[in-house]
């Protein structure tokens, strides 16, 4: 038995990893190119402590599944509001990398947090502490909340 | 068995040192073929392959085949298409005298970062032509970029390993390796050594985005 102030058992760390071709799925509609998905992929599947990596998996999982039983709606709008998401490195390394090299090749779709959080200053707290932190924890948030986005929009929340 | 110098192994190092384990085994094998014969690579690998796991496997594929191992940067070249810049962590020359030129106008770095000890990065880099970069291990990160890639060579697989030079591992970490989209691995010897590769450290296959 278990007293009240035992600690949760850690994960097994021998977990098969996640399905690296779920998650290229996954990601599909935000990131076109088969070698920026796969990067992304890696990222979300393959980085970051196990634990994260498998809870990642899980969320979007149920995010996909969320999305697939959703009503149909229609196309996608070619061009919404996006936050970029910054490549994870150190502040003063930043200004030597290619201008174009500097993000990661997905954005995070706003439409959604700006209807959510109407109050700018909410709204930018929001954004800066999903895409913000190691690249795993940024890059999973941003599909999760990309994924989010689209969900609510087959609600009939957002164009 | 044919007697081949007794500073052979020393001079060896030195040369894999700045050419590479796996360039400077060419060298050695076919030179020590052209000198002794057969008999010549098989006194080599008796002297010194226990000690130089990538020379045993090359001597041991001259003396199955007749031919020293080949190079080919077909698939390596493949794996690079679409990358912005490209910094090699370790050095082979055979490998990047095929590589570097097919890779056109793309920047390509070499980190200075050798295990085996001094090297003459000015006498390396000569040989390119200044189509490659000297990187200090201090700018490793300034390569980074959502195009940019990693590559290093590989000397064998045993099950879910692959034999690496150690400077691999000191690039891999876990904050580099989301900074890169792609970290190749290019496997010189896909037969493997026979003998534990004592200079050489291990790296999971599945860390690399692409063996080949």
């Amino acid at each position: 038995m278990h007293s009240r102030h035992s600690r949760p058992s850690k994960p097994r760390h021998s977990a098969p990893p996640p399905d690296r071709a779920a998650i290229e799925a996954m990601l599909a509609p935000w990131v076109p190119d088969p070698q920026d998905r796969a990067f992304v992929a890696r990222c979300l599947g393959d980085e970051g402590p196990p634990h994260h990596r498998a809870s990642t998996f899980a969320l979007l999982s149920l995010l996909q599944r969320a999305t697939d039983l959703a009503p149909p709606a229609g196309p996608r709008p070619a061009s919404g509001p996006t936050v970029p998401v910054p490549l994870r490195v150190p502040p003063h390394v930043r200004e030597s990398l290619d201008p174009a090299e500097r993000e990661y090749p997905i954005a995070m779709p706003s439409g959604a947090l700006a209807r959510c959080f109407p109050d700018p200053v909410a709204r930018s707290l929001a954004v800066e502490s999903l895409a913000d932190g190691p690249a795993h924890h940024a890059l999973a948030n941003v599909l999760m909340v990309a994924m989010l986005d689209e969900l609510l929009r087959r609600l009939g929340d957002g164009p | 068995m044919t007697q081949l110098p007794a500073s052979l192994g020393r001079t060896f190092l030195l040369a894999a040192g700045e050419l590479g384990f796996f360039s400077a085994a060419r060298v050695f094998v076919r030179e020590t073929a052209a000198a002794y014969g057969a008999d010549g690579v098989r006194a080599l690998r008796e002297q010194h392959g226990r000690e130089y796991s990538v020379l045993d496997a090359v001597a041991a594929r001259y003396l199955d085949d007749g031919a020293l191992p080949g190079v080919d940067a077909t698939r390596a070249t493949a794996a690079l298409h679409g990358a912005s810049r490209v910094l090699v962590v370790g050095f082979e020359a055979d490998a990047l005298d095929l590589l570097v030129p097919t890779l056109s106008a793309l920047p390509v770095g070499l980190l200075m970062q050798r295990s085996l000890g001094p090297v003459d990065w000015d006498r390396v880099l000569a040989n390119f032509d200044d189509r490659l970069t000297a990187v200090p291990f201090d700018d490793l990160q300034k390569w980074a970029g959502s195009r940019a890639a990693l590559l290093t060579f590989v000397y064998g697989t045993a099950g879910s390993l692959a034999h690496v030079s150690s400077e691999w591992l000191r690039v891999m970490g876990p904050d580099v390796r989301p900074q890169f989209r792609t970290l190749l691995g290019w496997d010189l010897l896909p037969v493997g050594p026979e003998v534990y590769p004592r200079w050489l450290a291990n790296a999971e296959v599945g860390t690399f985005s692409a063996l080949v």
